[in-house]
């Protein structure tokens, strides 16, 4: 490869780049140009910009969002997207301003149009109060700040296992929608199942809606069933 | 006379008994399994929708209040049925309210509340306790009734292996009534004692009464404590009938 060829492929990565950089702010307030230029600058090292984009949302005056990923791809269709790999320790924050979640994922997709994230392989939501949430996939959508799951889901919560075939988490609430083939099993053995659940996670409440089944061991906890408390968070 | 009354109250005694000892016998019995105990609970609810159940995983305690439906608790033999039932795992205490009923196969109860702790076998049945024995055959099947117990508040410890039933005792057997304030079974000492002004009756029209009636079923003696009161009816063929 030539030096010409050198400097238009930097040209073409750097463009890539700042085509990912305006697809985080789209919709997002108060998104700084300065801020990201200041994260990734891509005259200093070309490569490491696309292998390390590093992008911030702000919405309402708050930041929403921090990710820092891998492009592979920018896909311009009806539904224009960019695919990311190597999410590693995106940060989602709360109304509060508060971290909520930190998020780890193989890869994903980054849409322009609704703005959703999508989360793929090995995916896990984890906060700081010991809840992980971890499944095949899962859509973050920045407008509704709820974060989907797309299959079967299993949440870790400090004192119980929950798993479920779909759930659907409100950020603002942090109410959680469980729904189809809910298995609970708490630290003492006990094992709930049933078809529709919230759970609270400030209150490490779960409320089930309609027949349920629940199967509580006598005399301690099933011997199979071991929630580590001191694993979490 | 005197052998009428010992063999009427022995009888009632030995029916009273035989349910409390049935009522000690069935867990017990659950105890020897070696297969895991537990309990299964079943929450009834038409409505997909309606919230049913508050589970709550740091403290593991369970609120099950179903709209519309009810929960089935079932551990071997008993099944236990409420509209509403608080669970504490940790103390392995359940409550049921509303509706409350208990099945054995040879058992029935129905109470206003029932506290159900499985960890020690106790049974506390509150208000309007209605309880039916039933004879039963080999295969478990229910064949009459044996017996019937009414109280305020009846209590079954069934590793200790003594029952308590307080306020507004009546028990109902065959032929015979008995009334008191409290009845005591200890399976240890094997008595029953009644008290709080008791009164016995059999269907021939015999009555007595009297503050404490103990029975001692090692020795069949049945001892009545004052003051006294008996009024007996003569045998049938005797034209001889009266008051003692």
């Amino acid at each position: 490869m030539t030096g010409k060829q050198m400097i238009l492929l930097g040209v073409v990565i750097a463009l890539v780049a700042v085509g990912i950089w305006q697809y985080a702010g789209t919709g997002q307030e108060e998104t700084t140009t300065e801020e990201k230029s200041k994260i990734i600058d891509p005259e200093e090292n070309l490569a490491a910009a696309f292998s390390s984009v590093h992008v911030v949302g702000r919405k309402e005056g708050r930041k929403q969002y921090d990710f820092t990923f891998d492009v592979v791809e920018q896909v311009e269709d009806k539904v224009s997207f960019a695919v990311f790999s190597n999410l590693v320790d995106g940060k989602i924050y709360g109304t509060d301003g508060d971290l909520q979640y930190r998020v780890d994922a193989g890869w994903g997709k980054w849409y322009e149009s609704s703005e959703n994230l999508e989360l793929q392989q090995g995916v896990e939501l984890s906060t700081a109060d010991g809840q992980v949430l971890t499944g095949p996939a899962f859509v973050w959508r920045a407008a509704e700040d709820t974060i989907e799951s797309k299959g079967r889901v299993d949440v870790q919560t400090p004192s119980a296992q929950v798993q479920a075939d779909h759930i659907v988490v409100d950020l603002a609430t942090d109410e959680a929608v469980l729904t189809d083939n809910i298995i609970v099993s708490d630290d003492l053995g006990s094992i709930l199942t049933g078809s529709k659940a919230v759970y609270r996670s400030k209150e490490e409440i779960l409320e089930v809606m309609g027949p349920a089944e629940i199967e509580v061991i006598i005399g301690g906890a099933r011997n199979e069933t071991k929630l580590a408390k001191s694993s979490q968070g | 006379m005197r052998q009428s009354w010992r063999r009427a109250l022995k009888a009632s005694a030995v029916a009273v008994v035989m349910m409390v000892g049935l009522s000690v016998a069935v867990p017990s019995a659950v105890y020897g399994q070696e297969q895991v105990d537990k309990v299964l609970i079943r929450i009834y609810e038409q409505d997909a929708n309606a919230k049913t159940t508050s589970f709550n995983l740091a403290t593991n305690e369970i609120h099950i209040e179903p709209q519309t439906g009810y929960v089935e608790i079932t551990r071997a033999d008993t099944k236990l049925e409420s509209k509403q039932v608080d669970y504490a795992q940790k103390d392995q205490r359940a409550v049921l309210y509303r509706e409350v009923t208990a099945q054995q196969p040879d058992l029935d109860l129905a109470a206003d509340k029932l506290t159900v702790t499985f960890d020690d076998d106790i049974y506390v049945a509150e208000g309007n306790v209605h309880l039916i024995q039933w004879n039963i055959d080999e295969a478990s099947q229910r064949l009459d009734q044996k017996l019937s117990l009414d109280a305020d508040t009846v209590t079954m410890d069934n590793k200790a292996e003594v029952v308590h039933a307080v306020g507004n005792v009546y028990v109902e057997e065959s032929d015979r009534r008995i009334w008191a304030e409290t009845m005591d079974y200890n399976q240890g000492d094997d008595m029953m004692v009644f008290t709080g002004s008791v009164r016995v009756e059999t269907a021939d029209g015999n009555k007595i009464t009297g503050n404490q009636v103990v029975v001692d079923l090692a020795t069949d003696e049945a001892t009545v404590f004052g003051p006294v009161e008996a009024e007996f009816i003569l045998e049938s063929g005797s034209e001889d009938e009266g008051e003692e």
